[in-house]
């Protein structure tokens, strides 16, 4: 298992590697700069802002030279947060992301879980539809719909919550629902279709005609099957959900790491990009790599040699 | 040969995969009704924008932010304010004005002689058309008269479920909307499905190496992340209603590779297929002829899923400002123009959101459905 | 990847300690103050934003500083005299100005501040802000050594600052975030890491606590200040809001107390419900269109009069801008300082009806038959710049004009723009820097690439422009300027359309706030009653 676990990580070197590279010369054919601003610069000082920062050097020794940092650790300066380095911005701004994130998934995996076995457990009676339906519809209604209407009624009418911001728990509740309701609904349905699925199989039929207790028999067999579909799911899910969301920090005012993505694109910040390009492409690699672990472990038929 | 054309004869009745399939699924009461229902939005978005009362992009310059009423526009304590202030724009004295059912009268005079072109003041009003001077005996105005009345019919209009910040009738720009979610919706999943399933099926039947290879170009675009890429196309061809669904069939294929291309390495175990192997068919003929036609069921149920993604998606990037070019409109901008209306102008929101919703309901129940139908374990 | 994972989970575990820590709650007066954007740096000398200066009027006080009321009052200097001929400033340094270590401000401090801004190693964007200084263009493009800059420190408290040509609006530069000084010591010392808190050392009413990108800017009183006996706000949270909606959703909650810019979806409600704490000024700013007069099809100017003509001024800034702009007929805004009065459309009263049949005779006379000419719109995302280009667009359609709109994303427009981009029509605004028309004006001299959008040559504007940087009487020059803005305004190369205003949100417990036409706002003036 170890092995395998290097060896994977050692096949991610390349992966990153490729993917800097691509993203590099990709972000740098875009029109513009991160000093095309709405007020145009003297041209004069333009020459003497892209002295300072390297730009008048042909494009593959400025890619040399960023990957020669990047091996080093460095992500550079940022360019339109010139007081930060980008690891800086990702030294405060990636704790905060992760503390959502893991909030919200674990919020979605309990109560996700919990609803969609109880959903198929009672198939088609009323408490399945009701998961279904508000799960259907938890889905369908986009984020920056959620975010404002939650900001709104608890923090505006009621006060009972701050409407934005960031420092307390307080501050933690309304964005955190907002990331975990359509999770839940999502997991919810996973979790009922497979539920469902391993309840008619062999393995719980037989723990069934041995007479062992209902709760053993869906608490241990059934949703030990039904968890695959869930955790195969999750992986990605929850690398997107630690790098932050856009829309979530932007509406409640929180400086994680997902605005860093579209503010650095936006702003051609190219070294921002850059490191959040790295930083999600980690992510997304461990996670892969935790799902085929958790596979190994849930599933008996999956094995790495 | 004899013997191949022996097995390819049919068999009795009821062995048919999809006549199974179809059978299930009518018997699937939500699937059957989500199926309706999606059949008459999308004749909604067809058809709709002809018929509906409004040009989806015409400005109605008096009705900006009209809320939504099922009752015809003016209100009839409008109708003679909007008719003093579009005749004061005449400067022409003005009497008393006079408004009963659908007609609005006013005597006017003037020092010079009344130009009969005022009336353009009145017919530019949406409020009012068909203005007309007349003498005030009633008859027709006399060359030269210093004063008269000016009559014009009221133009009643009738706004469903409101205007827009423009001045736009909602419910059409809701049905163009639906016509541009839907489109994208299904362009992007076709192109994601066409994509998808050759790189799938090629990388696992041909297996090995190259299969390697294939995947880890899936692994690396799959950790690029999506709107980086969308960000990318926009800011190079501007925005461009091809380019989004370009943009979300582009990234939406990874997942469709993955799942055809497992399908694919099981088939490939299958007997029929080894057989065909072995008498020497060409690997193209293999995959178009029994690996793609055998993958098809879950491949089906991931579109069904696919569609509603594409849309979401669609509606993140309007949010983002990333969507469809004026004056067209999707049900995800729509959306985003309506939450930063939610007070205030709350029909803004409401209407697009409930519309999308509803489609995005009967989307995901058509998918569990055909899932259910097409399980070849329930057979 | 493992220590790094244990790394993000302990700091935010620190995170979430801290944030419990921090709440416990204190008697000091905190101001939550929301601001635009985020700076891109605290480093005054490479700022350019309405944003940033509303931070650096906070940390640095220059020789000068607006008030309240935006009134030039003595800041650092407590007196100065003029030479005769305009050119020479003698400004004397109070003797009380410290820095927040305690340090004297001395002479010596502007002196280094304005070297350092033009060098060309600096990169300063806003560098030519101070170009009236003599040398000072020669030292930004590196032909002449910084120690050559016309600035003397004639002793610690008297500085000697000589321009080359006469400059009316010069004390109002050196208000702009580009005239403060430096602590030379702390620069010295530390260098581009000059601006991080505990490092900072500024000379305002308030010194820096801490920065966390996208969350706050904190500052404290600055003990040393000279007024600080007058200071009432201990600390002042400056908060960046992307979201204008966000900003309002906390107002309301009572979380900021003030908001510096207006959700403009959302007009009708503020209006409605939140009274004088709605606030709409005068600004010093146009929104405009500019038109690119190369294209033969809007080369001649009766063609862009025509469809300057035909915009009805009145609907966009009452129904698509809810009355947060104002009709525009002029190209360089009303209130401004040392103009008198302004160059104005000679349509601007007349009805839309009227000026639609005009723009079709002036149509007709430049030989375009109705319905043959389509224009392109082009503007960036943003708030209401997409509902503005559509409505446009519907007013083209009066006088037989159709239009196409195009939108795009911000950074790349802005480029494009200046790169003599192929376009028709498109948007764009500008905020003055200092209340002078000049600032205006000058953007359409012929060598402005930058600005120039049109890319308008035109030898008898450059001439009066010119004519105008040489004339020291103010009512003289004001004569020369409205000649040339006359000129602009007869050659149509940009249509000046509305006029912005600024909108704030100014919570009632916060006192002291008064509108005005620079909107700015310094937290030293302001009181907060619990």
């Amino acid at each position: 298992m170890i092995v395998y676990v290097l060896r994977r990580l050692a096949s991610a070197i390349p992966t990153l590697f490729i993917i800097v590279t691509l993203a590099f010369f990709m972000i740098r054919l875009a029109p513009g700069g991160p000093f095309s601003l709405e007020r145009p610069l003297d041209p004069l000082i333009m020459q003497n802002l892209e002295r300072a920062y390297n730009f008048d050097k042909p494009l593959w020794q400025q890619y040399l030279i960023y990957i020669g940092n990047l091996l080093q650790g460095d992500l550079g300066p940022s360019f339109t947060r010139r007081d930060f380095s980008v690891g800086d911005l990702f030294r405060t701004g990636l704790p905060v992301s992760i503390a959502l994130g893991s909030l919200a998934m674990s919020i979605a995996l309990v109560v996700g879980v919990l609803l969609g076995a109880l959903a198929a457990l009672r198939q088609n009676s009323w408490v399945d539809y009701t998961v279904v339906g508000t799960a259907t519809l938890g889905i369908t209604i986009p984020t920056f719909v959620i975010a404002p209407l939650l900001s709104l009624s608890f923090g505006v009418m009621m006060g009972w919550l701050p409407a934005g911001g960031w420092g307390t728990w307080q501050h933690m509740v309304l964005p955190v629902a907002t990331l975990a309701l359509p999770q839940i609904a999502i997991v919810a349905r996973l979790t009922r279709g497979a539920t469902i699925e391993a309840l008619r199989s062999n393995h719980v039929r037989t723990a069934r005609a041995y007479g062992l207790p209902a709760r053993v028999v869906v608490g241990v067999h059934a949703l030990r099957g039904a968890i695959l579909p869930v955790v195969s799911y999750l992986g990605p899910t929850a690398a997107a959900l630690l790098t932050g969301s856009v829309v979530v920090e932007t509406i409640f005012g929180i400086p994680g790491i997902g605005r860093y993505f579209v503010q650095g694109a936006l702003g051609r910040d190219y070294t921002l990009v850059m490191g959040t390009v790295v930083v999600i492409a980690c992510f997304v690699i461990v996670f892969n790599l935790i799902v085929d672990i958790l596979y190994a472990w849930l599933d008996p038929r999956v094995r790495y040699d | 040969m004899s013997e191949t054309t022996l097995s390819t004869a049919l068999p009795p009745a009821g062995r048919s995969l999809g006549q199974d399939a179809w059978v299930r699924l009518k018997r699937n009461k939500a699937a059957v009704a989500s199926a309706i229902v999606l059949m008459l939005l999308a004749f909604a978005g067809i058809v709709g924008p002809y018929l509906a009362p409004h040009p989806y992009d015409r400005i109605y310059p008096q009705y900006v932010r009209t809320p939504a009423s099922l009752e015809a526009y003016p209100r009839k304590d409008a109708i003679a304010p909007a008719f003093m202030s579009a005749l004061e724009r005449a400067r022409v004295q003005i009497g008393e004005i006079a408004v009963s059912g659908t007609t609005v009268r006013a005597p006017i005079s003037s020092d010079a002689p009344l130009d009969p072109r005022i009336v353009r003041y009145v017919d530019r009003s949406d409020l009012f058309s068909n203005a007309r001077l007349e003498g005030l005996d009633g008859k027709a105005l006399t060359a030269g008269a210093t004063s008269g009345t000016i009559v014009a019919d009221v133009h009643r209009l009738r706004f469903l479920f409101g205007t827009d910040a423009n001045g736009r009738d909602l419910l059409s720009r809701i049905l163009i909307g639906i016509r541009i979610s839907l489109a994208i919706g299904v362009l992007a999943s076709a192109m994601s499905l066409l994509l998808g399933v050759a790189y799938g099926a090629i990388a696992g039947y041909l297996g090995g190496r190259i299969d390697n290879v294939m995947m880890r170009v899936v692994d690396i675009l799959y950790s690029l992340p999506f709107i980086f890429f969308v960000i990318l196309l926009v800011v190079f061809f501007g925005r461009n209603f091809v380019l989004i669904f370009i943009a979300i069939g582009c990234t939406e294929w990874l997942d469709m590779a993955r799942i055809v291309r497992g399908q694919t390495l099981t088939l490939k175990r299958q007997e029929y297929v080894q057989a065909a192997e072995a008498l020497g068919v060409p690997d193209a003929d293999i995959v178009r002829r029994h690996i793609i036609p055998n993958a098809l069921g879950p491949v089906v149920v991931f579109v069904t899923l696919l569609v509603p993604k594409a849309i979401l998606l669609e509606s993140l990037l309007s949010f983002l400002g990333l969507g469809v070019q004026e004056p067209l409109t999707s049900l995800g901008l729509l959306i985003a123009e309506g939450a930063s209306n939610m007070r205030g102008a709350a029909w803004l929101l409401i209407y697009p959101a409930v519309t999308l919703t509803t489609m995005l309901f009967a989307l995901n129940f058509l998918g569990d459905g055909l899932r259910d139908a097409l399980d070849p374990k329930d057979r | 990847m493992r220590p790094l994972m244990k790394a993000a989970l302990l700091s935010t575990a620190i995170v979430l300690c801290v944030a419990y820590a921090v709440t416990s709650a204190s008697a000091e007066i905190v101001y939550n103050r929301g601001n635009d954007t985020d700076p891109t740096t605290l480093d005054h000398q490479k700022t350019s934003t309405v944003a940033e200066g509303n931070l650096m009027r906070d940390l640095y006080e220059g020789l000068v500083v607006q008030d309240a009321a935006a009134k030039i009052v003595p800041g650092v200097a407590e007196s100065w005299t003029v030479s005769d001929d305009g050119l020479v400033y003698t400004f004397k340094l109070r003797q009380d100005a410290k820095w927040s270590n305690g340090d004297p401000v001395k002479a010596s401090d502007f002196v280094f501040a304005y070297q350092r801004i033009q060098k060309p190693e600096t990169a300063a964007p806003y560098a030519n802000m101070l170009f009236p200084m003599v040398n000072a263009e020669a030292i930004n493009k590196g032909e002449k050594q910084a120690t050559e800059l016309g600035v003397k420190a004639i002793d610690d408290h008297t500085l000697e600052i000589t321009l080359t040509s006469p400059t009316p609006y010069f004390l109002e530069l050196l208000t702009h975030q580009t005239g403060y000084p430096l602590h030379q010591a702390s620069v010295e010392k530390f260098g581009d890491d000059f601006t991080r808190p505990g490092n900072m050392v500024t000379n305002g009413a308030y010194m820096l606590e801490a920065f966390t990108p996208n969350d706050k800017i904190a500052m404290r009183k600055n003990p040393h200040f000279h007024d600080a006996a007058n200071v009432q706000i201990d600390v002042v949270n400056f908060i960046p809001f992307e979201d204008r909606a966000t900003c309002l959703r906390r107002f309301e909650a009572g979380e900021v107390q003030s908001c510096s810019d207006l959700d403009n979806q959302q007009m009708d409600y503020m209006k409605a419900n939140l009274g004088d704490q709605l606030r709409i000024a005068p600004y010093l700013g146009t929104y405009y269109l500019p038109v690119k007069v190369k294209k033969e099809k809007l080369a001649d100017p009766r063609v862009r009069q025509a469809i300057s003509m035909a915009i009805d001024r009145d609907f966009l800034a009452n129904q698509i801008w809810r009355g947060s702009m104002l009709p525009a007929y002029s190209f360089v805004p009303p209130g401004i300082g040392n103009y008198g009065e302004n160059a104005v459309l000679p349509y601007a009263k007349d009805d839309i009806l009227d000026r639609e049949d005009a723009a079709k005779a002036l149509l007709a006379e430049a030989g375009v038959a109705e319905g043959s000419l389509t224009v392109e719109l082009r503007h960036n995302t943003g708030e209401n710049h997409k509902n503005t280009m559509t409505a446009l667009s519907d007013m083209l359609k009066n006088i037989g004009i159709s239009s196409t709109i195009v939108e795009m994303e911000g950074t790349g427009y802005f480029d494009y723009m200046k790169q003599d981009g192929d376009f028709d029509i498109t948007r764009a605004g500008w905020i003055g820097d200092y209340s002078d028309p000049q600032n205006f004006l000058f953007l359409f001299e012929s060598q402005n690439l930058g600005f120039n959008y049109p890319r308008w040559a035109n030898p008898e504007y450059d001439a009066l422009m010119q004519k105008a940087a040489q004339t020291i009487d103010i009512d003289e020059r004001a004569a020369v300027l409205k000649q040339a803005e006359e000129l602009l305004l007869k050659e149509m190369p940009i249509i000046p359309i509305m006029y912005y205003s600024s909108g704030s949100l100014v919570s009632d417990k916060l006192k002291g706030w008064e509108d005005n036409v620079m909107n700015v706002h310094g937290t030293r003036w302001l009181s907060l009653a619990q």
